[in-house]
């Protein structure tokens, strides 16, 4: 058993930390402040520059223009970045880019793997439509053959980013008959295609998510990832590429939730003083411990070439139910001034607090519900049975 | 290479430890409890044979403990249930290597062989430790209050960290002889399996080589005393680890409206949570244990371990009361054993408020009871 980072780690961090704190980037915070889900056009210019500098890609090997660095260097990457609330690339990076290495054909590599590093091209995920939500095998979307191209019919829904990335990973059916995990297919589609119209739906944390139609959309064949009708296990690659969770978010806002109980009301007298309060600021900071402990053996897992699903699982439910708690406990200990909206001078915590008590509640139902991540802990780690299908339950 | 797995040799350790106690069943653990001594002398020895009561002592070539060996040992202790004198056996070795000079080590050395017996006088509280009174010609004089001490009617010797009498910064470790001159050993009945005695020092004389190091660093008694309870936070979530199993296997066996209740969401996320709970908990008890081996203890890492393992293990051994219902209710059915034992051990580290106050000071540098 090993705890420790290697020196080589350490090194590759001091080296990003130096040229990170060479760039200017306020008003990338300043958006990612408002909103952390997805890069906005500062955001987007220096992922332009990371990747011009060989700042992406940190897990993507040589041969693809990345750094080939373990799954725990990607980590302490994506936590520095998150830390800084900086964005990092998404799941163009970590997830859509390792899935086209692995199943994309040697067109598509030479095509898009270039491209993300270059930031020039950025993934929507198309899963979720409006019947299929947790259920993605439930999805309807088609796409028919005919000739070289398939021609897409469909909608999805609650496809965050759409708006400003140029292309959508997109799960549609495309066997006639088959039903559930069979007879789906994986397409790359460029969002700026005929016949795609991209709906902005807006949240109650201020923040834009999509509905995105496809009305007889025209993809070429070459666009297919892995085999026709075998969509299923191109999800699940991307999926496992999905595993792990940063806490350092979560660390920044309760570190600037500190910071006010530490001169909130005045300097003299702060809420920090008093021991109920410190009592429950010390609970978080022991949770966010245990977040980082679970982040780092997802991580360490990853390296063995072991693909962590329960491990993973644990990690999203601690690190989503902690961000939010932050925000709602931290509220709570704030009181009245914690009605205040982000961007009034008075708002405690850079308005931090409130603004994640709105969008985080997101965080526990996004990238698969706590529910299903409980699921799959209770039936892969501790091997619970799993129940009958509905009917036989029932009938 | 970070790596949190065990490596081959702790993997070893462990599995010869958890072959070794499959003998303890629920039946032999009920009859100790009752009988005379409280523990199996037999099933001791072989312990001891086995190296375990020498796993604290320094390791040949002067490097510290390795004292993830020790917590993996007390994990599968702890998962069967055993009631034995090894927690404090270790700990005692462990008190005496790290702060006593030469005669203490001769001590520990025959502890770890099991030729002698004795425990620490230690209260979970640093701030209630036993005094010390030096008198001019080297003698001196322990007093304290009563001290809940494992073990105590077992040993032969105590062995007692002290705070000096008007030298705040300066402690002591003293070695007493139960039968001394104002040692008091009552036998108090704690609700668990292990065995308690209250020990009282009344204007106990010690003679000057019993003093086995007058200028103990009060931060590095306090090191000592929080790795106690890191090591008792290991052997806890053993037990707590052994309710959950229990929990699943009873979900997994047993039939009510034809199924099997594991099937029921309501029951898997019960069982999910307690597993993450554990896992976290036992994550931050094993980086502790991991800083004390490879160098210096770090006070915040076992702050995080000690709040987390009593949370974790209680939620643990609550929930698995609930997955069992009735069945785990009883006498018979082996739950009941971890359900007191996880309780008693976690009230032994101390009260939750003392633990979040440690938290607070290591985190917000906010000192206690501002």
């Amino acid at each position: 058993m090993d705890f420790g980072l290697p020196d080589d780690s350490r090194r590759f961090l001091s080296e990003l930390r130096s040229y990170l704190d060479g760039l200017n980037l306020d008003k990338v915070v300043a958006e990612t402040l408002e909103d952390d889900h997805e890069a906005g056009p500062a955001g987007q210019e220096m992922l332009a520059q990371m990747g011009r500098d060989g700042w992406l890609g940190i897990g993507w090997p040589a041969e693809h223009g990345g750094r080939g660095r373990s799954a725990v260097d990607q980590w302490l990457y994506l936590e520095e970045m998150a830390y800084r609330r900086l964005p990092a690339g998404g799941l163009s990076i970590t997830s859509v880019g390792p899935t086209l290495m692995k199943l994309g054909t040697a067109e598509q590599k030479a095509e898009f793997l270039p491209a993300i590093l270059r930031a020039e091209v950025r993934f929507a995920v198309g899963y979720s439509e409006p019947d299929a939500g947790s259920d993605v095998a439930s999805l309807r979307t088609r796409a028919v053959r005919v000739g070289d191209e398939y021609v897409v019919k469909g909608q999805k829904i609650y496809t965050t980013g759409a708006h400003d990335c140029s292309h959508i990973w997109l799960a549609v059916r495309t066997h006639p008959t088959e039903t559930r995990h069979r007879g789906l297919s994986v397409l790359l589609v460029a969002l700026d295609s005929l016949g795609v119209t991209v709906q902005p739906i807006y949240t109650q944390a201020d923040t834009r998510t999509n509905e995105v139609y496809f009305d007889d959309v025209r993809v070429p064949v070459a666009n297919l990832v892995g085999e026709e009708n075998e969509g299923w296990a191109a999800m699940m690659v991307a999926l496992d590429f999905e595993r792990i969770f940063v806490y350092a978010a979560a660390l920044k806002d309760f570190e600037e939730l500190v910071a006010w109980t530490r001169v909130f009301p005045s300097e003299k007298s702060p809420l920090i003083a008093d021991r109920t309060v410190a009592h429950r600021l010390a609970e978080m900071a022991a949770d966010l411990e245990v977040a980082r402990l679970l982040a780092l053996r997802t991580a360490c897992i990853i390296d063995t070439g072991v693909v962590p699903t329960a491990e993973a699982a644990a990690l999203k439910v601690w690190i989503s139910e902690l961000r939010h708690r932050i925000a709602t406990e931290g509220l709570a200990i704030v009181g009245e001034h914690g009605q205040l909206k982000a961007g009034e001078d008075a708002a405690p915590a850079a308005g931090q607090l409130e603004h994640q008590y709105r969008a985080g509640t997101v965080l526990k139902f996004a990238s698969g519900t706590n529910e299903v991540m409980r699921d799959i802990i209770a039936q892969r780690a501790l091997h619970l049975p799993r129940a009958r299908a509905l009917g036989k339950v029932y009938g | 290479m970070a790596d949190l797995r065990l490596d081959d040799i702790e993997q070893m350790l462990r599995d010869t430890a958890r072959r070794f106690l499959r003998q303890v069943s629920v039946e032999r653990l009920l009859s100790w409890e009752t009988s005379e001594d409280g523990y199996d002398s037999d099933v001791w020895s072989s312990m001891v044979g086995l190296g375990w009561a020498s796993l604290t002592q320094a390791a040949e070539g002067g490097g510290g403990a390795n004292l993830i060996h020790t917590g993996i040992v007390l994990g599968e202790t702890g998962r069967a249930g055993l009631p034995s004198p090894l927690f404090q056996t270790l700990v005692t070795v462990l008190g005496l290597t790290r702060l006593g000079g030469d005669p203490a080590a001769l001590l520990a050395e025959r502890l770890a062989q099991g030729e002698a017996r004795a425990v620490t006088v230690a209260p979970a509280d640093p701030g209630r430790l036993v005094t010390l009174t030096e008198n001019p010609d080297g003698t001196a004089v322990l007093c304290g209050s009563p001290v809940l001490t494992e073990w105590a009617l077992w040993a032969q010797t105590f062995i007692v960290p002290a705070r000096v009498e008007g030298a705040p910064e300066r402690c002591a470790l003293v070695v007493v002889d139960a039968q001394a001159g104002g040692v008091g050993v009552e036998e108090a009945t704690s609700f668990d399996n292990e065995r308690i005695g209250v020990v009282t020092f009344d204007r106990v004389v010690v003679p000057a080589s019993g003093v086995l190091s007058a200028d103990v660093r009060a931060d590095d008694l306090e090191t000592m005393l929080a790795l106690r309870d890191l090591l008792r936070c290991s052997e806890m979530l053993g037990g707590a680890r052994r309710a959950l199993e229990l929990s699943v296997q009873y979900a997994t066996d047993r039939v009510q409206f034809g199924q099997p209740l594991g099937t029921k969401q309501a029951v898997q996320h019960r069982c999910a949570d307690m597993l993450i709970a554990l896992d976290g908990a036992w994550l931050a008890t094993f980086e502790a244990l991991w800083t004390a081996s490879t160098g210096p203890a770090s006070t915040r890492s076992i702050a995080v371990a000690r709040f987390q393992a009593a949370r974790a293990c209680e939620q643990a051994v609550l929930g698995a009361a609930q997955l069992t219902g009735a069945m785990g209710f009883t006498r018979e059915y082996p739950l009941n054993v971890f359900f007191r034992r996880v309780k008693a051990q976690q009230l032994r580290l101390g009260s939750v408020t003392s633990q979040l106050d440690s938290l607070a000071a290591e985190f917000l540098a906010v000192s206690e009871g501002v």
